[in-house]
Order: structure tokens, then C-alpha cells, then sequence
């Protein structure tokens, strides 16, 4: 056996570099990245993506105006003038009037409050009942839940529009009893999630571990069900704000809308959309406040979705 | 396999008849009678017609009779249309929302599913972007817009196709389109995320191990396992084929059944809004079903258990 | 066992390229299997003996990935990493095959076992019928000693338990007779007996196919049952490599005793405290110049911290790249041998 050799190659290797290194003296862990608490991180990730900040922006606009314009204006919704009526673009009137000389203007932002309202309000209530139906359901598990979501099974496998449709019919078209419509049965896509994170959270080994140290049964609820469960309820939120919109804009096109002189979105586009071909700009300006509108709320949605996905921690 | 088969088809009897008598109560929850709603319509003739559809009854006699006639399959006569059953208006004006539903799901599958695929597989460049885009504006612009948008532009302003109205197949054409617009928005954003994640999969890896061409590994691994999402999406799908567009039959005048729907409720016809509402749960929970099976049998990890 | 190397892996260095910079995964390998033989390839997690691996098939993602230049994979005396897309379709069916290392997600779930087998036969030789195709299949699971094989051919990968899948995804790589197995911690995801069973197996299949083996893997016992050569990886480079004999009894790399030193002996006192090597591996994304053991190593110099160490011969086919080994180098004591440590 050879004892040592030497390297041929290096010609600036001297023996003085031969000398130990104190132990201690390397930076060794080096942090690659200070640790964020999850909903500092989640907001960071949001932030990073440029399209949903637009978005943002752009809802947060429109929110303004909506609470703004209508008490701007000289004109109210509902006043009618019947020498200016349905008159194009204007300086005075910039969206226009409608058949009955009134600005629609301030009949679009009015109908902003209205339906933005509406969707808001709806998402709030139908995330309510559904954590705490899924909740419950989730927890005690059980016959209890299988009988909860016998229930949940048969009042979703009708149409959701369906069911909507017959409870205005019953309770007569108007703001309140389309938001119960609408939450009577939009809560069962939360509660069925809701439930989903419940289960999946009760049985996983955070929580298992949590418990082996001895942590009592609320603070588990709190520190661990919470936040993980929250998120896909949130992101699902997002996305039913739009979906309580579209469907108010579907009610009026069936005749069940908000009764005029009333202005929502969805009255005015259906009321443009019958004189369409002869006043365009009626349905124009609605659309496209709702499209935008939808557009923002589904990146958002997408956006949060991605942010709020523990798994995507870079 | 039979098993499987025999608890869902329970399952959803155990469900019709839920629904029923949800439906039921539900109507019944209505204030006044339907011909208080009239112009004055004399006491009388009001009380000669409740006693003639049979509303002066106690609420459970008339459940009772409702679902055992039900069962024989008679959803009941409208209350407005004179001589008009429910089975009846509901067999003329089915088949224009068939074609429309279906022509849309079908356009809408056939394209998305397409252009799903080429977005996945080209990942990262134009199209895919360009495909993402059009997903998310095709998801978030509800299909009113659409309706009228392209009345306004192919109808009116180009003149290719008729305005409404149903008068020959030309007719049906841009109602399909719309239709098919939310369809194709969503099987693309669908398709694309199922193919993404499936090329991901360790399999994939072991079938490029075996030297399998990228060709050969698409068409054998990829696709049948990134189109299985797709079958249970049929099922809302399906059942919204049937049941027809509303508010696209409103805008195109087309004399389907979402039509019959919106007649009925605006002339406050409640046999028939009842009738109409269970038989689209009905046919809602039976597509449901079917699409079950369906998966049980694409699907082999359910089959074989 | 002849002599000849089939494959020969020179200075393979490869990097992802993301977008926060450049993760140096394989940071310059040299390696050489000889037909028959195994190697194993031993080293922590993200040490780099996976990617080095898939690189010898041309596995890893090259739309993010890529390969340094000066590096070459020769099989064969043909070089990988240039050759045409044909060509290397051809070596994956039926030359090298790979085994990896999870085999519950390694099979496509929607298709039966024996028709994914059958797939890689008829690919590898297609002038093959289909009926001989399924008969070899049958037969290489019979081998890898699966029970009642015809019945399983016709079954799907979850009816299979997980080592069976394993056993499955040997046979599948095996079936085509291949000249080079790579097996990618093929135990890590299986318990402790089934590990046996596959070592055993896979020993006495490489007896009777003469394949060559790589068998990747984080654990040092596993090899010794198995592998002719060893080959310590750590950062993304060699430590240090040679035969059972040598790694096991005479090594020479301050890393190598570290693990060895880690592993606690069946009988060993439980009181006495364990030995780990302290520290973490270096992050990948700015690697260090020198040795990357230095931070961890006890017996660190500043020349070490300076400069990467080139290969020491200790004998024909025992190498360790080590300052320790320089002739400027101070003495130290080998803990394994109690020894002075000299090449």
C-alpha cells in the first residue's frame, strides 16, 4: 500500500493549507428562507400573482363605484322622463336611458349594490350553514351523518336552478326571498367540503400526534381544523359570488327577477336583451359590468385556490 | 359488478321519491289557489274549478293521490293549457331541447376536450396560454352574452343564420353554439389539468423507461387515464342537456321545454311547474345513475372489489 | 464474468435550470460497471444518485434540465447522451431497463399487469407474437416469484399488494433480458422482511439473466449482501468507491466512517449515546468550491474548504477523493481499522 501521493495538478497547493479547521467556524445551517406562518405565506403568494392583484384592483373599483356613483349623480334610478327615453350614450346620461327616460347610469351602479350584494350575501350564508351543517355532520359522523348526507344527496340531485325557480315562485320575487332562494340550496356543495376537510382532518396524524401530546380536543379544533379546513370554503366562497350573480341575472330572464323600478344586473340585462336588436347599448353596459365582474371573481378564485394550497409552499 | 349495480338503482328510487314529495309539499306552500291570481274570476267558477282539480281536498288525500298517479306514470293535467297533460307537453317540446343540449354538450365536449389535450401537450407556450385565456373568459361570461352576442353578429349584422324560431335545423345552430361555449371552456381548463397531472404520474416515467415512443405513450398510458375525469362530469352534464336552456330558448325563441317551463311559471300553471320540476329531478337522478355504472365499468379499481 | 465494462460514465454532470437559479445535481461522476456485476450506489437524500442514474437513460426532464458539457454516459462504447432518438428507444427496450422506487404509483392503474408487461416485450422485440409475448411474461413472473402468475397477468395493479408490485415491476424490467438493471431504492418503500425476499430474489435472477445491476439506495446494509462494487455519492459527487471488502473494512473517506460509524451494531449498549454525522447536506443551489463534506467533517482543513481533492488510488479499483490522503497532509487515525489512515 502506498503511503501518500501528491496531486500533480495544483500548483497553489502549499502545506500550510494543510491545517484543521477549528469545529464550529464553517457557517453551517444556513436558513434557506426565514419560516412564515401559513396565512403570511399564502398572502405573499397572492400577492406574486399579477393577474389576480389586477383583478382585485378592478373588483375594488368597481365596489367604489358602486357605492359612490348613485349619490355622485344628479339623477336617481328610478326617475322617470319620458322625453329623454331611450336615447343613446350622452354626456349627460354616459350609459344611456332606458324606455322610460331613466339614466342608466345610476341604474347600473344601483344595480351593482344590488347584485354584488346579493352574491356577497349569499356566499356568506351558504359558507355559515355549510360549516356548520358539514361541521356537525363531520364531527359526529356516525349515523348521524350518513343520514345528514342522505338529506344533502336528495335535495342536490335536483337542479339547483330548479329548486331556486319554485322558491321564488312561492315566496314571491324580491331581494330577500332571492338570497334565501339562493342560499336554500347552495349551501350543500360548502357543507359536503366542509365535512370532506372534518374527516380528513379527525383522522390525520397531525392531529393524532397533537393528541399524543396532550392538547385538549378544542384547541385542536382551533389551531389545526381551522385553518386547514378554511381555505377550500374560502376559495369556494370566491367562486359563488359569481354564481349567486349569474343565477339572479337567470332569475330575471325567467321573469322572476327583482320587480321593477328596482335595478339589479340581472333586471337590466334581461330588459336589454328584449329591445337588443334596436337599443344595444341597454344590454351592453349590464353585460359587460356582470362579465367583468365574473371575470374578476373566477381569478381570484383561482388565485386563492393556488395561495391557500399548503402543498405549493416554495 | 351487480351489486354495485342493484344498490344505486335502490339508491335512486329511495331519492324520485324524495323528491316528489318534497316538490309536492313545496307547491303546496303556495298562497291562495291558482285562479285567485286571475282577473276577478268569480267565487263560483273558482270553487268549480278547485273542486275540479281537486284542490279542495285536504293536503295528505291529495299527496296520496298525487303520488299513486305518479306511479301509473301521470304527472297530471295543466291548469292553463286546456286538454293538456303534463306527459303530453312535456313529449312535444323535449325533443328542440334535446337537440340543442345535446348538440351543445357534444360541441362543447369534441372541442374542449381537443383543444385540453394540445394545451397540455404543448405546455408553457402560446396556444396553452391562449387556451387558458379563452377557458377563464368562456367559465366567467355567462351564456346569456353569448346568446345575444352572436344573434346580434351572425344573425343580424352577417346574416348566415335565421334570428328565432324554430323552423328547420338552420335554426338551431347558433343556440347550439352557445350553448356549447361554457361546455367548451370548461372540458378545455378540465382536460388540460387531467393531462398535466397525469404526464406527471411515476407510471409515465416507467413506461419512457421501457422505450416506449412519447407517440405510443400518449396514446396507450396518457389519454384513457386523463379523459376518466371527464365521465363523471357527464352526469350534470346530461341531466342539464335534457332539461333544457332556458334562458337560450328565451332569447332564441325556440319552443322547447325550458320555454314550456318559463310559460308555465309566468301564467302561474302549478300542475305543470310541479309536474315539469319532478320530471326534470327524474331525469336528473336517472342520468346520475346511469353515469355511475358507466364509471364502475371504466373505471376498474371500482369494478373489482 | 467477462471483464468488459458495458458502461462507463465519464465526469456526468447535470443541472436543473428553475427559476429561483441553477440546481447543480450531479456535479461530475465517474463510474464503470463491468458485465454481471453489481454496483451499488449509496448516499443520502438528494445526494444525487437518483438523477445521476435516470441521466444513464436519459430519464430526466431535459426541457428544465441539462447536461454540462464534457460529460459522457458509454454503453457499449456508444455515448448516451448523443445519441439519436431512435437509437435511444432502442437501448431503453432493450438494454437498460429501470426499476423505481415507489410501486404503488409506478404502474398505470387502468391497465392490467400483464398486458404492461407484454407491452415492453413486444416493444423490445417486435417481431414477437403476442401469445409468446404473454408466455414470457408469465414466465418472468414466475421467476420473481410471484405465486399463481397466470392468474395475476390478468389482474390489475391494485389487486397486487405492495410487494408484489415490486416483484412485478422487476419483472417487467426484466423480461426483455436487459444487459444493465438499474433499481432505484427499490426496498426504501417495502418493510423490512420483504426487503429480504427482493434482495434475494434479485441476487439469484442476476446469477441466472447476467445482468449487470446499479442498485441505488440510502442504506449500506442493503448492499453488502449484494453488490461487488460500492460507490459512495455525496452533494453530487463521489466520495469514495470500491468493492465490499474495501468500503466495509478498509475505507478511507471521513464520510464513509461517518455512516458506518452511524449505523449502531445489533448488540450495541444502549446507553451509549448514537453517532450521527452532525449538520445537513449543502444546499444544491450554491454548492461549495471545495469538499462539500467539509462543513459536516471532523477532520476538515482549510485546503479542504479551498479546493476540490482529486482522485487517490488506494488500489486497482479502490478510490477516494480526500486531502487527507496528499503528502502535505497531517496524520490521522482511520476510525474503522484503529489504524493510521494512508492509502
Amino acid at each position: 500500500m502506498q503511503s501518500k501521493t501528491t496531486c500533480e495538478n495544483n500548483t497553489n497547493i502549499t502545506p500550510d493549507l494543510f491545517t484543521f479547521i477549528e469545529p464550529g467556524t464553517m457557517d453551517a445551517d444556513l436558513l434557506t428562507r426565514p419560516s412564515l406562518s401559513y396565512w403570511k405565506d399564502a398572502m405573499r403568494r397572492y400577492r406574486k400573482n399579477k393577474v389576480a392583484m389586477a383583478a382585485t384592483l378592478i373588483l375594488a373599483i368597481i365596489v367604489l363605484l358602486a357605492i359612490f356613483a348613485p349619490i355622485l349623480s344628479p339623477f336617481t334610478f328610478d326617475e322617470n322622463n319620458w322625453s329623454i327615453s331611450n336615447q343613446g350614450p350622452t354626456r349627460e346620461h354616459p350609459f344611456g336611458t332606458d324606455n322610460l327616460g331613466r339614466d342608466l347610469w345610476v341604474r347600473c351602479w344601483e344595480g351593482a349594490r344590488v347584485s354584488l350584494s346579493i352574491g356577497v350575501l349569499v356566499a356568506l350564508v351558504n359558507a355559515t350553514l355549510g360549516i356548520l351543517y358539514g361541521g356537525i355532520s363531520g364531527f359526529v359522523g356516525g349515523r348521524t351523518d350518513l343520514i345528514m348526507m342522505r338529506i344533502c344527496e336528495v335535495i342536490g340531485a335536483v337542479p339547483q336552478m330548479l329548486w331556486v325557480t319554485l322558491l321564488v315562485i312561492v315566496l314571491k320575487p324580491g331581494f330577500l326571498p332571492i338570497i334565501l332562494a339562493l342560499s336554500a340550496t347552495g349551501w350543500i356543495g360548502m357543507a359536503r367540503l366542509f365535512r370532506g376537510q372534518v374527516f380528513s382532518i379527525k383522522e390525520s396524524e397531525f392531529v393524532m400526534a397533537s393528541r399524543c401530546l396532550g392538547t385538549g380536543k378544542l384547541w385542536i379544533i382551533f389551531k389545526h381544523l381551522v385553518p386547514n379546513a378554511i381555505s377550500p370554503i374560502l376559495t369556494s366562497m370566491a367562486f359563488a359570488i359569481p354564481g349567486a350573480i349569474f343565477a339572479e341575472a337567470f332569475l330575471s330572464y325567467i321573469g322572476l327577477g327583482l320587480p321593477l323600478p328596482l335595478a339589479s344586473w340581472g333586471n337590466l340585462s334581461s330588459n336589454g336583451a328584449n329591445v337588443f336588436l334596436t337599443y344595444p347599448y341597454q344590454l351592453i353596459f349590464p353585460s359587460i359590468l356582470i362579465c367583468i365582474t365574473m371575470l374578476c371573481f373566477t381569478l381570484i378564485g383561482d388565485a386563492l385556490r393556488d395561495a391557500l394550497d399548503p402543498r405549493m409552499r416554495k | 359488478m351487480l351489486k354495485y349495480t342493484i344498490k344505486r338503482f335502490l339508491s335512486m328510487i329511495l331519492t324520485l321519491f324524495m323528491i316528489a314529495t318534497l316538490t309536492f309539499f313545496l307547491m303546496n306552500a303556495v298562497p291562495g289557489d291558482p285562479f285567485s291570481l286571475d282577473r276577478d274570476t268569480p267565487k263560483v267558477i273558482r270553487d268549480a274549478l278547485n273542486q275540479k282539480y281537486g284542490l279542495d281536498r285536504p293536503v295528505f288525500e291529495r299527496y296520496l293521490t298525487y303520488m299513486g298517479q305518479l306511479l301509473k306514470g301521470d304527472f297530471g293535467m295543466s291548469m292553463r293549457l286546456k286538454g293538456q297533460s303534463v306527459v303530453g307537453r312535456v313529449t312535444k317540446t323535449m325533443p328542440v331541447s334535446a337537440v340543442v343540449g345535446l348538440g351543445g354538450v357534444l360541441v362543447g365536449v369534441v372541442i374542449g376536450v381537443l383543444f385540453g389535450i394540445i394545451a397540455a401537450l404543448k405546455n408553457g407556450k402560446t396556444f396553452d396560454y391562449f387556451v387558458i385565456i379563452a377557458a377563464i373568459l368562456g367559465v366567467s361570461i355567462p351564456n346569456f352574452v353569448f346568446a345575444t352576442l352572436f344573434q346580434r353578429l351572425f344573425a343580424v349584422d352577417l346574416r348566415w343564420l335565421p334570428v328565432a324560431g324554430y323552423k328547420g335545423f338552420t335554426y338551431l345552430i347558433l343556440p347550439i353554439m352557445a350553448a356549447a361555449m361554457q361546455n367548451i371552456a370548461f372540458y378545455a381548463r378540465m382536460l388540460r389539468s387531467s393531462m398535466l397531472d397525469v404526464l406527471h404520474q411515476d407510471y409515465i416515467l416507467t413506461a419512457k423507461s421501457k422505450g416506449l415512443s412519447r407517440k405510443s405513450i400518449i396514446l396507450k398510458h396518457v389519454l384513457r387515464n386523463s379523459l376518466l375525469p371527464l365521465v363523471t362530469s357527464f352526469g350534470p352534464m346530461l341531466a342539464g342537456v335534457l332539461t333544457g336552456n332556458f334562458v337560450i330558448e328565451k332569447i332564441y325563441n325556440i319552443p322547447g321545454i325550458g320555454q314550456a317551463m318559463i310559460m308555465a311559471i309566468q301564467g302561474s300553471d302549478y300542475m305543470m311547474i310541479m309536474g315539469l320540476t319532478i320530471m326534470f329531478s327524474f331525469i336528473t337522478v336517472f342520468m346520475y345513475f346511469v353515469v355511475d355504472i358507466l364509471y364502475g365499468i371504466v373505471d376498474p379499481r371500482i369494478r373489482i372489489r | 464474468m467477462s471483464t468488459e465494462s458495458i458502461l462507463r460514465i465519464e465526469n456526468l454532470r447535470f443541472s436543473f435550470m428553475t427559476y429561483a437559479g441553477e440546481i447543480q445535481a450531479v456535479r461530475g461522476i465517474s463510474l464503470e460497471v463491468k458485465a454481471g456485476e453489481v454496483l451499488g450506489l449509496v448516499g443520502e437524500s438528494g445526494c444525487g444518485k437518483s438523477v445521476a442514474c435516470k441521466s444513464i437513460l436519459r430519464l430526466n426532464p431535459e426541457d428544465n434540465g441539462v447536461y454540462l458539457p464534457g460529460s459522457r454516459i458509454l454503453f457499449e462504447g456508444k455515448d448516451v447522451l448523443t445519441m439519436s432518438e431512435r437509437e435511444l428507444l432502442r437501448l431503453r427496450a432493450n438494454d437498460i431497463r429501470m426499476v423505481f422506487q415507489d410501486p404503488m404509483t409506478s404502474l398505470n392503474p387502468t391497465m392490467k399487469v400483464g398486458k404492461q408487461i407484454a407491452e415492453g416485450i413486444l416493444n423490445a422485440f417486435p417481431k414477437m407474437k403476442r401469445r409468446e409475448a404473454k408466455e414470457l411474461a408469465i414466465e418472468t413472473l414466475r421467476d420473481t416469484g410471484i405465486p399463481n402468475a397466470e392468474k395475476r397477468y390478468e389482474q390489475y395493479p391494485h389487486q397486487f399488494s405492495g410487494g408484489m408490485r415490486q416483484r412485478a415491476m422487476i419483472a417487467l424490467a426484466l423480461a426483455v433480458k436487459p444487459k444493465l438493471l438499474i433499481c432505484d431504492e427499490p426496498t426504501t418503500a417495502l418493510d423490512v422482511t420483504l426487503q429480504a425476499q427482493i434482495l434475494d430474489m434479485l441476487r439469484s435472477l442476476q446469477a441466472k439473466y447476467q445482468t449487470a445491476i446499479i442498485f441505488i439506495t440510502h442504506d449500506l446494509g442493503v448492499v453488502a449482501n449484494i453488490a461487488d462494487h460500492i460507490a459512495v455519492m455525496y452533494a453530487g459527487k463521489i466520495m469514495e468507491y470500491g468493492n465490499g471488502q474495501d468500503i466495509f473494512y478498509d475505507p478511507k473517506h471521513p464520510y464513509t466512517w461517518g455512516v458506518l460509524q452511524s449505523v449502531p451494531p445489533i448488540d450495541a449498549d444502549t446507553s451509549v449515546p448514537l453517532v450521527p454525522i452532525s449538520g445537513s447536506p449543502p444546499d444544491l443551489f450554491k454548492p461549495p468550491i471545495g469538499c462539500p463534506f467539509t462543513a459536516r467533517c471532523p477532520h476538515a482543513m482549510e485546503v479542504c474548504r479551498q479546493h476540490y481533492p482529486s482522485p487517490q488510488q488506494a488500489s486497482e479499483r479502490h478510490i477516494v477523493t480526500c486531502w487527507l490522503y496528499h503528502a502535505y497532509a497531517p496524520h490521522v487515525i482511520n476510525p474503522i481499522t484503529n489504524e493510521e489512515a494512508v492509502l
